[in-house]
């Protein structure tokens, strides 16, 4: 490339600087959620047209380590036998005992979770949360509702909150600070559990052992928020192993940073780093995992979240992935790392195999078995 | 931090669990979609259409679609650039109703600009002159390049082409531009100086 050229290529790139700095203060959230539904008010929802297409898609999504709400399709179900056991306990009714959470369902049996009695009534309608517990990984806070009016029983409670804010000590939580809302349904329609973590490992700063937090939520059609103070403490009682073993593989480094055991939540921290230090990552070569105890069983994902150090000149993403509890403590735990194979074409979609579930390629060079001391 | 660094920060992982609970009817959770890359699509829409009521009126309906049609989304493409793809179909239809009337208006609007001095950050408004002479085509793909920086495959998938025909508009976009530059020197030499 002669100097002009080059002189050429350094001015384009300043353009573009130009462009993707252009300074901007917008905000769009609520405007757009509010016109969505409004719009939706007056014609019928295409989703629940479409939900019957939706569920192969779903679930094949779903087979991916990344990928975390598998509970939502299977949870749905609970029996009737189970549902009666309900209604003749309203008192002592729990909201986690009946997801297919078993670490919320264990919390519920073991008594980890702090029973509540916190309501907001607005307009007839009653939102009440029922139980929370935090374990150091995640905060699940569990909640029904109870309308007199009988006008939205058709309707999931999930589907009726139509926004959620949440204050910790009357701190906003948004991006910067947790991990965003995650929901898991329970007994039925009218309860939902919500869930969130902090960035501690991924940043940010950890929540507080004891804090109050404040629920926000907004139910469709009924102006006023529903707001409750709900008092949250660390149950604390953890195992903590922070191994930073790493293996390699072609222009991956994959790093376990952290293990943290507790009754509820199985909670691993991954690093990715590129080896050649490039920040361009294609989507599929990302690596997923599977964690196995030492005979075998697998444990199942609840959710994660992760991102990527841009702001430190590097790609490395850091992902934290809460999953099952080990119903004992295991001797060992093992980590499999996997990829996903792609077509060619259609360019990104996976290859599947004659069932139609995507086919993976454990990646044998990045396996980690981490041995556990049984005195600590 | 700039909207790139905003956007990347959001790895795979938060993204792809924000959509499928999306895609479970929870449509609450695309609050957080929208959050994420609310700034990307309304510099898109804002270089694409030339204002920000335009632009933020185009990213609004945007969204809208997205989350209208989101059951269609699987990871072919990254959610980016599916919304990309969304914000192009869009802003191709915004121009089209206002076809004539837009570039009346915009040299309209620079000429007041250049006449009442208004705080407008004076390189906006260089680069919506540089991006007037350039092809629906060419302006798409300066503007993912810039504001995503995606490669040419990633661009290639998002325009439907291939990545040498990216390659060679790019490649043509940038002559254009330099050309506008000699021209307009005054314009861009200004440019450098806020670039720092």
């Amino acid at each position: 490339m002669d100097t002009r050229s080059r002189l050429e290529v350094k001015e384009l790139t300043q353009i573009e600087r130009f462009i993707r700095e252009t300074p901007v203060e917008v905000d769009l959230v609520n405007r757009t959620m509010n016109k969505y539904e409004s719009s939706r008010d007056t014609k019928p929802s295409k989703k629940f047209k479409t939900r019957k297409n939706l569920r192969p898609r779903v679930m094949m999504i779903t087979v991916s380590a990344a990928m975390i709400f598998s509970l939502i399709i299977v949870t749905g179900l609970i029996s009737p036998t189970m549902a009666a056991t309900m209604k003749e306990v309203p008192l002592l009714s729990s909201v986690f005992k009946f997801t297919g959470d078993l670490g919320l369902h264990a919390a519920d049996e073991k008594g980890l979770s702090t029973k509540l009695n916190i309501s907001a009534t607005h307009e007839g309608f009653t939102l009440n949360v029922t139980e929370v517990v935090y374990d150091g990984t995640r905060v699940a806070i569990g909640i029904e509702r109870h309308d007199k009016e009988g006008e939205n029983a058709k309707e999931n409670l999930s589907e009726q909150i139509s926004n959620i804010e949440f204050l910790l000590n009357g701190e906003p939580l948004n991006h910067t600070n947790f991990s965003s809302v995650f929901e898991q349904p329970s007994k039925d329609k009218n309860s939902v559990i919500l869930e969130f973590a902090d960035l501690k490992n991924q940043g940010g700063s950890p929540f507080p052992k004891q804090f109050n937090l404040t629920l926000s939520a907004t139910i469709t059609g009924i102006s006023e928020p529903f707001k409750m103070d709900i008092p949250v403490s660390d149950i604390g009682n953890y195992v903590n192993l922070q191994p930073n073993i790493s293996r390699k593989y072609k222009n991956n480094q994959f790093t376990i940073e952290q293990i943290m055991l507790t009754p509820i939540t199985t909670s691993i921290t991954t690093r990715i780093a590129l080896l050649d230090k490039s920040t361009s990552v294609d989507f599929r070569e990302g690596i997923s995992i599977e964690v196995y105890d030492e005979q075998g069983h697998e444990l199942k994902l609840i959710h994660g979240n992760g991102r990527r150090e841009t702001n430190k000149g590097n790609s490395d993403l850091i992902m934290d992935l809460r999953l099952h509890p080990f119903e004992t403590l295991p001797k060992a735990i093992t980590i499999k790392p996997y990829i996903h194979l792609y077509n060619d074409y259609p360019k990104g979609t996976y290859q599947e195999n004659e069932n139609g579930d995507p086919i993976i390629q454990y990646i044998s060079e990045l396996e980690i078995t981490i041995p556990i001391n049984s005195k600590e | 931090m700039t909207a790139l660094n905003q956007s990347k920060e959001r790895a795979d992982i938060d993204i792809q669990s924000i959509v499928e609970q999306v895609q479970s009817g929870n449509t609450r959770a695309y609050a957080e979609i929208i959050r994420c890359f609310q700034k990307q699509i309304y510099i898109y829409c804002y270089y694409m259409l030339g204002t920000k009521e335009e632009a933020e009126d185009a990213s609004q309906d945007i969204f809208i679609k997205g989350l209208e049609n989101i059951h269609n989304f699987s990871y072919t493409v990254s959610l980016s650039a599916w919304l990309y793809k969304i914000a192009h179909h869009h802003c191709i239809d915004v121009i089209k109703a206002k076809n004539r009337g837009y570039k009346f208006w915009l040299n309209m609007k620079q000429e007041q600009v250049k006449q009442t001095q208004a705080p407008i950050p004076e390189y906006d408004e260089m680069v919506h002159r540089l991006l007037e002479n350039l092809h629906v085509d060419e302006k798409r793909i300066l503007l993912l390049r810039s504001i995503e920086e995606y490669s040419f495959d990633e661009i290639a998938a998002i325009m439907d082409m291939k990545a040498a025909t990216v390659r060679k508009k790019y490649e043509r976009l940038r002559k254009k531009l330099m050309k506008e530059n000699m021209l307009g020197g005054d314009i861009y030499g200004h440019s450098f100086k806020i670039g720092g």
